[in-house]
């Protein structure tokens, strides 16, 4: 009997002009943004190589070690291939960095060479597209499967049969639900099969598989939206305020609340501006440099030293191992902090459906929190190292003779692993199928007691 | 009759359930979003004035060094740009020069955060593409649900003319949606009034009168539109789908693909291919400069002078073609997107509050023009000479830049425009509309 509900469904359904629309709207744009952020994705690649390029042709100018460490080593940071179908923190993560004495910076392309246009519209991601014009289009599709067989009196007629209620509602949420599952994995797998094609793109297994997976989720979630429209299908007396319903709950799970969990963090865990850290390194910078001097200048007129030399590159190297480990500390505890509130900021994104779908999407896609998280920290590790070589550096040859840095050690981002990421992230695929099962158990509970007619 | 109609169609209106919800959504959506612009734009002014204090010390400090490190200054923030990010969005808020490489953006790492994975909608977003989304959705049923409950027929068997009813329809319907505008945009300006310690909008009422005059033409252009819509279709369902599909295309499809195409039909050379053809010229001058060995002493200066001055032609050449370059895709972008009236609110939007493209191309400008100063600054007033930190600081040219804003009247007559083909194609479809 489900059977032939969900039958019923899916012929009505493929019948209606709306349905059939909203889902070539859906791929169509699916398909759209994918081939878009390709394209973006292969000049972003172009330029990371370039950057190489011009990064490796500063460091051969370099004149001498002492000038390297106060002017800064400049590095890149590709973007993750992946980010052409969930862009995420990507944007923050990919471009050129700076690590030099005091610290670790971000460093943008030269400004004034690109449309600025590009700025005012930004197109959306596959992941944006799939959260909130997917839960809209699921939303429009089921919003009055229900409530407008009560109005055209075809619900009573159905209920003549004995047929079970829990059959009609599980055989109307499938029905609907294969409908709506069908534009973005479609829309996925024709927009990788496409970027192949047309741009070169090509995807290891690993890749392959984070993008199923990717899908699979976007499944789970259009579902929670499927359940949530029929709740409101259920609830609703009439198709009209079943559509406005349908609206409100949109707009309130995919755009008011995913907004209030950062400004809840902040006033929860409060950190303060990342301008202040920076001015306590340096402080740190001119208050031991200061140091520094006075002791070089209380040693620089003792004759009986023989050893000057050595003691004051000594001193020297003390002394700017002294400033990395405090600058250190402070970094590291100002990372702490932020972690912190971003535990809170991510803990409270997963009170929506689209936020577990973002974090699940976005890890998958090394453009995260986790992954944010963890470059900053390896940034900063970078930093230390780059400190350490500079300091052996000039040990060994001489703060301001001209040197080769072939040796210099390079960046590397750390490695995704996937247990860590399914460690953390079980939560969100938990969570998306407790809000499947709520949304549904609501709705069956409610279509219990509900009239038949008017 | 007209009168008779509009009255009706107010009532109606105000009294259903559909304007109820709509209107107190609305007014929800936009208290809270203000609410969690003014907080976030208070953190951002105590981020850019901690940073600013840094760099400021910096410069006391170090002085005349930071000219191989780098200079940091740090752009001016104003609250108008925080709810109404455009085009300068994509620059951050501390460029560092140097004399060697042209001004970059800088940031910390540290600068990097989380939160950026759920941004919070800016009034930009609220008012070019939901508020227009709410007005085609209120509209999208005026006329075809009438002919699907019967009550169409009923009206037209009174004598009533087709035109007065499709005005009736359009005054009965926006001007509530007026009503709600106008109540959210005032709540907005209550909150900021009551809620921003570290800014105000004070001195800036005609800008704030104006950007709401753009909304209530967007939304008009939207609401006229779902109109459209309706009285094309017979079937409510269908008309919805219309509706949504418009929207879509308006608010996403367009504007991003007419930037994307124009990136293509227009392509621009990256900055590197730029830097590379600017550091050949710098060795070409260095090839020269070496001839000089082979020259009395007396003809160095002259010679100097002249090779230097063919350089700096030979750069002038090359930002000017490239600019023109730019010119041209912006051009072609900007034409492209104008298909749609989001794009032509976006633009006039962002134009009035000082974000919009013109006025990003006019930062650029200014952070080149003090590039050239502040090499002036090192290579002539300051030469060899060691100075002081104290009197660097206080001899460094400031960097001032005004941005000011810009009344785009062809995107206003472009928004009337949509509004008034909208409403011809509604007139004329609805004159042959069967009402049973």
């Amino acid at each position: 009997m489900i059977g032939h509900i969900v039958r019923k469904e899916i012929l009505n359904n493929l019948r209606s002009i709306r349905v059939v629309t909203l889902i070539g709207i859906c791929l169509f744009l699916g398909i759209a943004s994918i081939l878009i952020f390709t394209a973006q994705f292969e000049q972003r690649r172009e330029s990371y190589q370039a950057n190489e390029k011009a990064h490796a042709h500063r460091l051969e100018n370099a004149p001498h070690t002492w000038w390297l460490y106060l002017a800064g080593y400049d590095f890149s940071v590709p973007p993750p291939k992946l980010s052409i179908f969930s862009q995420g923190l990507s944007g923050q993560i990919q471009g050129s960095y700076r690590v030099k004495e005091e610290g670790a910076y971000r460093t943008e392309e030269a400004i004034g060479y690109q449309n600025p246009i590009l700025g005012l519209f930004f197109p959306p991601d596959f992941l944006f597209l799939a959260r909130l014009l997917g839960g809209l289009m699921a939303l429009l599709v089921v919003y009055d499967c229900l409530v407008r067989e009560r109005e055209e009196g075809t619900l009573l007629l159905l209920f003549a049969n004995a047929l079970p209620r829990h059959s009609f509602l599980l055989g109307k949420w499938l029905g609907n639900y294969l409908i709506i599952a069908v534009a973005f994995p479609l829309a996925l797998v024709l927009g990788i099969l496409l970027s192949t094609a047309l741009f070169g793109v090509s995807y290891s297994l690993q890749e392959l598989g984070h993008l199923g997976l990717m899908g699979l989720f976007i499944l789970a979630y259009l579902a929670v939206f499927c359940s949530l429209g029929l709740l409101i299908s259920v609830s609703a007396r009439s198709s009209s305020t079943a559509l406005l319903m349908s609206l409100a709950g949109w707009v309130l799970l995919s755009v008011v609340l995913p907004g209030l969990g950062k400004e809840t963090a902040r006033s929860l865990w409060p950190v303060p501006a990342s301008g202040r850290v920076e001015s306590q390194r340096y402080q740190v910078k001119w208050q031991l440099h200061g140091e520094l001097e006075r002791a070089l200048e209380a040693i620089e007129y003792d004759w009986t030293r023989t050893d000057l030399s050595q003691q004051k590159d000594q001193m020297e190297r003390k002394q700017f191992e002294k400033q990395s480990d405090r600058i250190w500390g402070l970094t590291e505890s100002y990372l702490n902090q932020l972690n912190r509130q971003e535990a809170v900021l991510a803990t409270l994104s997963r009170l929506t459906p689209g936020g577990s779908l973002v974090h699940l999407n976005t890890g998958l896609a090394q453009s995260g929190q986790d992954d944010l998280q963890r470059f900053r920290r390896s940034v900063w590790a970078y930093h230390r190292d780059f400190t350490r070589y500079c300091l052996d550096k000039m040990a060994a040859v001489g703060n301001e003779t001209s040197t080769r840095f072939d040796d210099l050690p390079h960046y590397s981002l750390p490695v995704w692993n996937f247990r860590s990421w399914m460690a953390k992230e079980w939560v969100d695929v938990l969570l998306l199928l407790l809000w499947n099962v709520l949304f549904f158990l609501i709705a069956f509970v409610r279509f219990l007691r509900v009239n038949l007619v008017f | 009759m007209l009168a008779t109609l509009i009255s009706k169609e107010l009532a109606e209106t105000l009294g259903s359930t559909k304007f109820r919800t709509g209107a107190v959504s609305c007014l929800v959506l936009f208290l809270i979003s203000g609410s969690l612009l003014i907080l976030d734009f208070d953190h951002q002014m105590a981020e850019y004035n901690t940073k600013r204090l840094v760099h400021q010390k910096l410069i006391e400090q170090e002085g005349k060094d930071l000219m191989g490190y780098g200079l940091v200054q740090d752009l001016p923030l104003t609250p108008l740009q925080g709810f109404f990010p455009g085009a300068q969005g994509r620059i951050s808020k501390a460029v560092s020069f140097t004399l060697s490489y042209e001004p970059e953006q800088v940031g910390s790492v540290e600068g990097l955060k989380v939160e950026k994975l759920f941004p919070t909608f800016s009034l930009t977003f609220l008012f070019t593409i939901l508020m227009p989304l709410v007005a085609a959705l209120l509209a999208h049923g005026l006329i075809c649900r009438e002919k699907q409950q019967g009550t169409l027929r009923l009206i037209m068997a009174n004598s009533v003319p087709r035109s007065y009813l499709v005005w009736a329809k359009w005054l009965g319907g926006f001007l509530p949606l007026f009503l709600i505008l106008s109540v959210c945009s005032l709540g907005v300006l209550v909150e900021i009034r009551l809620m921003a310690r570290n800014f105000s909008l004070a001195g800036q009422e005609s800008q704030l009168l104006l950007i709401f005059l753009t909304a209530v033409l967007l939304l008009s252009v939207f609401f006229t539109f779902g109109l459209m819509v309706s009285s094309l279709c017979h079937h409510s369902a269908n008309a919805l789908v219309g509706t949504l599909a418009g929207w879509l295309a308006f608010s996403f499809l367009v504007p991003s693909l007419g930037a994307y195409l124009a990136e293509t039909w227009s392509p621009l050379p990256s900055v590197h291919e730029i830097t590379n053809q600017k550091l050949q010229i710098a060795r070409n001058y260095d090839e020269k400069e070496h001839a000089i060995s082979h020259m009395r002493l007396e003809e160095w200066g002259p010679y100097l002078e002249k090779i230097g001055k063919e350089m700096d032609e030979e750069h002038r050449k090359l930002d000017e073609w490239f600019a023109q370059q730019l010119s041209n895709q912006v051009r072609l972008a900007r034409h492209l997107t104008l298909i749609s009236p989001v794009s032509a609110g976006t633009y006039l939007l962002t134009d009035l509050v000082g974000t919009g493209i013109n006025k990003e191309q006019v930062l650029v400008q200014a952070l080149r023009r003090y590039w050239e100063q502040f090499k002036h600054f090192h290579i002539v007033e300051i030469g060899r000479r060691t100075v002081d930190p104290q009197w660097y600081a206080s001899h460094l040219p400031p960097f001032r830049v005004s941005i000011g804003s810009e009344i785009g009247l062809h995107y206003f007559a472009l928004l009337v425009l949509f509004n008034i083909l909208f409403s011809i194609i509604t007139h004329r479809a609805f004159l042959r509309y069967e009402v049973v």
